[in-house]
C-alpha cells in the first residue's frame, strides 16, 4: 500500500475524481456524532451510528430547500461516500425519507424526479408531510 | 512553524489531509464544537456565495476496516 505524505504539495488531489482514484483501496471511516446544527436557518440534528450519519429536520420543506442549496452535487456525494464507506441518511422528525452513499439502494423514481443516486423512502416523506409536529 | 501545512485550496485537498491524519496514524479524532459558526463558501473560486453554519456537540471519526 502506497501512503500519500501529508502537506507535500504535487500530488494532492485538486479534483474529486482525484480525490477517489487517493481513497481507492484505503480503509473506511465511522463516524459517532450527536450534534446540534444550523444550516442557513434550518435547525437540525445529526447523529453518527457508525456507518450511518442521520440529518434530522423539522420539515421536509426545510430539507427540500436544504437539497436545493446543497454545496454539493449528490452523484458528487454519493460516490464520496461510498468510497470510505459511509451512508447518510436524511430524516424528517425522525421518520427516514432519503439515503445517499455506500448503503443506499438508489431508487428509479428518485433518477426520475432528476435528483441522481438517492434511495427515497416514499412512505417516509408520506408520514414527515401527514404527521403532526409533536 | 516549520512543520506547518501548505494552505490548502481545494476542498479535495482539504478532504485528504484530514483522512490521511486520520488513516495513516490509526488515530481517532474527536471535535467538539460549542457554538462555533462558520460562513461556508460555495466554492474556493472569487466571490463565492456563503452560508451561515452553526454547530454545537461533539463529532468522531475513526478509520475501520471494510466489510
Amino acid at each position: 500500500m502506497t501512503t500519500t505524505p501529508t502537506g507535500q504539495r504535487g500530488d494532492q488531489p485538486e479534483t474529486l475524481a482525484e480525490l477517489l482514484d487517493a481513497l481507492e483501496g484505503r480503509p473506511a471511516l465511522s463516524v459517532a456524532a450527536d450534534l446540534d446544527v444550523d444550516l442557513d436557518g434550518h435547525r437540525a440534528s445529526v447523529v453518527g451510528y457508525d456507518e450511518l450519519v442521520a440529518l434530522d429536520l423539522p420539515s421536509l420543506p426545510a430539507a427540500l430547500a436544504l437539497y436545493r442549496d446543497r454545496p454539493v452535487e449528490s452523484m458528487d456525494a454519493a460516490a464520496l461516500l461510498s468510497s470510505v464507506g459511509l451512508t447518510a441518511e436524511l430524516r424528517v422528525r425522525g421518520v427516514p425519507v432519503a439515503r445517499i452513499g455506500d448503503e443506499a439502494a438508489p431508487s428509479a423514481l428518485a433518477r426520475a424526479l432528476g435528483l441522481g443516486p438517492v434511495e427515497l423512502v416514499p412512505e417516509g416523506a408520506l408520514l414527515a408531510l401527514t404527521r403532526r409536529r409533536g | 512553524m516549520s512543520d506547518a501545512p501548505d494552505e490548502t485550496t481545494t476542498w479535495p485537498e482539504l478532504a485528504i489531509g484530514l483522512y490521511d491524519r486520520l488513516t495513516g496514524r490509526n488515530a481517532e479524532i474527536t471535535y467538539e464544537f460549542e457554538d462555533m459558526e462558520v460562513d461556508v463558501p460555495s466554492t474556493t473560486g472569487e466571490d463565492p456565495e456563503y452560508a451561515y453554519w452553526r454547530v454545537d456537540g461533539t463529532l468522531t471519526v475513526k478509520a475501520r476496516e471494510k466489510e
